[in-house]
Parts: C-alpha cells; structure tokens; sequence
C-alpha cells in the first residue's frame, strides 16, 4: 500500500494511503485518508477487512496506532468500515462519527463499540481532533441517505467520499487527477449510477462552492487539486442523475 | 497465508455449524419425548380402567415415567450444553476472523513504534479464542458423557417392551392396546438410538474441528 503525504500544515498533516499492492482484485480499491494532529489522529472511512491488514501496516509506519483517536465513517457501505472491530480492538477509546441514520446498521459489523459512536444529525457537526477543528458537511443522498463529507478549513481539503470516486483502469493508477476531461470517463458511469438525486447534488453543490478547497479526496480514484476541484463541481452540476436512467 | 486463513475460517464455519446442528438434534428429541410421556399416561389410564387386573400395568407406568424423565433431564442438560456451543463457536468464529487480520497486518509490519499495543492486541485476541476453545473442548467432553447416558437410557427401553408383552401373555388384559405401546416404545427407541449415534458423530467431529484449529494456531 503506497502511503502519500498530501499535505502539511504547522500543526496537522494529511496523509492518503491507497492503491493497494496486495489486494485482490475482486475487492474494489479504495483511498484510506489519516489526519495527524500532533498526538491525536482521526482516520477516514478506514476501509473493509480485506484490506484492514495493510492499512494498518501503512498507518503504523506515520504514527503508534494507539494514537488514532477518531473514525469516521462516512456512510454504510462494506468498503468504508466493515473492519470496525479490527480497529477498535486496536484504538478501544476512539471515537466513531458517523451519520444517526447509520448506527444500528454499523452497529451489526461490532455491537460492542456502539456506546464509542457519535450519531451525527442531519445538520453535521464541527469536530475537534488534537487542536484543530473540522467541519463534517452533509451529503446526504450522495449516494447514501446518511452522509457526510469532512472539510479541514485550514488546510483547505475536503473528503468527498463517494463524490468525485472513479474506477480506474489498472493502467491508470495516478494519485492526483492528471488530465480532468480524460477522467471523466473514468467517473460518469460511477456516478450516474450510485448518485441518485439531481437535487440532493445541486444542494451539496450549493453548500460545497462556498468552501475554499485546495484539495478535493474521493474514496475511490485520483485527487482532484487546483482548478479540477471547480472543474469538478462543473462537470458534477451538469451530469443527469438517478435510477430512472437506468 | 491466504489458504491457511480461509481453511481456518472454513473449519471454524463449520464447528459452529455442527453445534447448531446438535442443538437442534437435542431439541428435536425433546419434542419426541412427549410422545414417550404420552405412552406412559396411556398406560395409566389402561391401569385405571382394568381395575385389579390394572395391578399389573402399574410397574410398566412406573418403568415408562422413570424413562421419560431420564430422557428429558438428559436432553434439558444438552439443550444446554448444545446453547453455550453455539454461542462460544460464534466467538471463536469472531476471533479467528480479528486473529487473522492482526496476523496478516503483523506479517506485512508494523512498525516498532506501534508494535506494543498491536502485539499486546493480538495477544489478547489468540488468548481470548484459545480459551472458548477450552471451553468447547470442555463443554464437548460433558456433550460425550451426556450421549453416553441417553444411549444407556435407550438400552433399557427393550426390557419394557419385553415386560409388557408379558402382561400380555399373562394377565391378557386390553391386548390390542399394549401391543400398540410396544411398537411404539420400539420405533422411539430405534429412533433414539440413531439419534444417540448422530450425536456421538458430530460431538467427534467438532472436537477433529477444533484440534484443527489448535494445529493452526501452533503454526
């Protein structure tokens, strides 16, 4: 698993680890992103069993596991935390973020964590991990009913879960978005498929062109950084969307 | 690596499989023993209205009782026994998946910073299932001893029948009946006796399952 610092701050650094070695390729690949925040770190949707053994290899090489204070999990899926009980086996005392639509269900993957989860309103929340603040911004509907996205203001990134993922070819394995128009190609099915709502995205977009984002991290796929995070919300905007198109 | 955990994750599938089914073996039974107990009070009633003739029957009650409720504490024991296998093959299940995982991340590095508290972790996770393995192997050890006592109870299922065709021959009070009772008490007791054999079979496989797990944690 190849481990890239993204960026650094004074006091906080994001770190993305992914395109994975030792996966199989039955198991779709995805971006595990680490917060580290002087002692206390927050892990983003830390992925599924299957790839649990080498993300926690790669997040021991950045910090003590042990450090790792808070979870998110962006949504429900297998791929996002389906290693719950593997982690906090690990990191007993952490904390787990995840939307209030989602606890019973995330609940079935470890029941014994459920008193470390914090069931996120509708709303989102500012999180604190060491010193520094996040915002957890709502995606709900994108795909899933219960969403959330997690904005670093000072650093300027947003994790856009599954908003902005693509299936590349093995072929293409960049970590950062290369040419955008050629990687469109790599994302449209993805997302005309799994995103289900027209406005449901057009409130996200609203709520998203607001933010000051260098850095746009999908789960799955490249990294969008510059200008592609606005080229992003453009090709993004004017994409149909939902079921009945399939 | 890859092989080793699947075989783990198969066998240790199928120990938990082979509980339920012994669990649901007992519980079937104890349904079955109903009907024994209903034999028993046919008998009485028999008893009741033959009047002084009755005398007779009353041992055969007496003998019938006795082995219905031998049988069902045998079985209530098993049940019971059947319950914490299930539940403690679950938690094997559970732990062999976490021990392989932490196994799997151990091989591939951790660094030594870290490597403290995820040593400690997966220490904790192999003492953990190495214990609900002592307890299953405990647990199946009484399972045995249990099987053991309903095939006991299953060979003294013959001298009633036997005693009963006696009260038959003998005494010749409501034939027709009794006879009835000894077919009965026959086909539970060859249904027993499949069933005491089915359950010494899985109760050995389950103990071959987890000597396999036992041979895959030594490695």
């Amino acid at each position: 698993m190849k481990i890239h610092k993204l960026v650094e701050g004074p006091e906080h650094s994001w770190y993305v680890l992914g395109r994975d070695d030792n996966k199989t390729d039955s198991v779709i690949d995805t971006n595990e992103y680490l917060i580290r925040c002087n002692e206390e770190s927050i892990l983003l949707d830390p992925g599924g069993t299957e790839i649990f053994p080498d993300v926690v290899s790669a997040v021991s090489r950045i910090l003590p596991v042990e450090q790792i204070k808070h979870f998110l999990c962006s949504h429900q899926d297998p791929d996002i935390f389906s290693s719950l009980p593997l982690w906090m086996g690990l990191c007993p005392q952490a904390k787990i973020y995840l939307s209030w639509v989602w606890a019973g269900f995330v609940a079935h993957y470890g029941h014994e964590y459920v008193g470390q989860f914090v069931k996120v309103a509708d709303q989102g929340q500012r999180i604190t991990v060491g010193k520094k603040e996040f915002h957890l911004v709502p995606a709900h509907y994108l795909h899933s009913s219960g969403n959330f996205h997690l904005y670093d203001p000072e650093l300027k990134v947003l994790f856009s879960g599954d908003i902005g993922a693509a299936l590349l070819p093995s072929s293409e394995d960049s970590l950062f978005v290369k040419d955008f128009h050629t990687h469109t190609a790599y994302m449209e099915a993805f997302h005309k498929r799994w995103m289900p709502s027209e406005r449901a995205r057009d409130h996200w977009l609203a709520r998203v062109r607001e933010l000051d984002i260098k850095y746009m991290c999908p789960q799955h796929g490249s990294i969008f950084q510059g200008a592609d995070v606005t080229n992003f919300f453009d090709w993004f905007g004017g994409l149909e969307l939902g079921s009945a198109l399939v | 690596m890859q092989l080793s955990k699947l075989q783990a994750a198969q066998t240790t599938t199928e120990l938990y499989r082979s509980c339920m089914i012994l669990s649901e073996e007992a519980r079937s039974l104890l349904v079955q023993n109903e009907g024994m107990k209903r034999l028993g009070l046919n008998a009485q009633v028999l008893a009741a209205q033959t009047g002084e003739q009755g005398g007779a029957l009353e041992v055969i009650v007496s003998e019938i009782g006795r082995l219905s409720r031998s049988i069902r504490e045998v079985l209530g024991s098993l049940g019971e026994a059947a319950k914490f296998l299930s539940h403690s093959s679950i938690e094997v299940l559970h732990l062999s998946h976490l021990h392989s995982s932490y196994v799997n991340g151990w091989n591939l590095g951790i660094d030594p910073s870290g490597s403290v508290v995820y040593s400690a972790t997966l220490e904790s996770v192999r003492t953990r299932r190495r214990q609900h393995r002592t307890d299953l192997e405990q647990r199946l050890r009484a399972v045995s001893s249990l099987v053991e006592d309903l095939g006991r109870i299953a060979q003294q299922i013959p001298p009633v029948t036997t005693m009963i065709r006696i009260v038959v021959t003998e005494v010749r009070i409501r034939s027709v009946e009794l006879l009835g009772t000894v077919d009965d008490l026959k086909s539970f007791h060859a249904h027993l006796d499949t069933k005491v054999e089915h359950m010494g079979h899985i109760r050995s496989v389950c103990s071959r399952y987890i000597q396999e797990l036992d041979r895959e944690d030594s490695r």
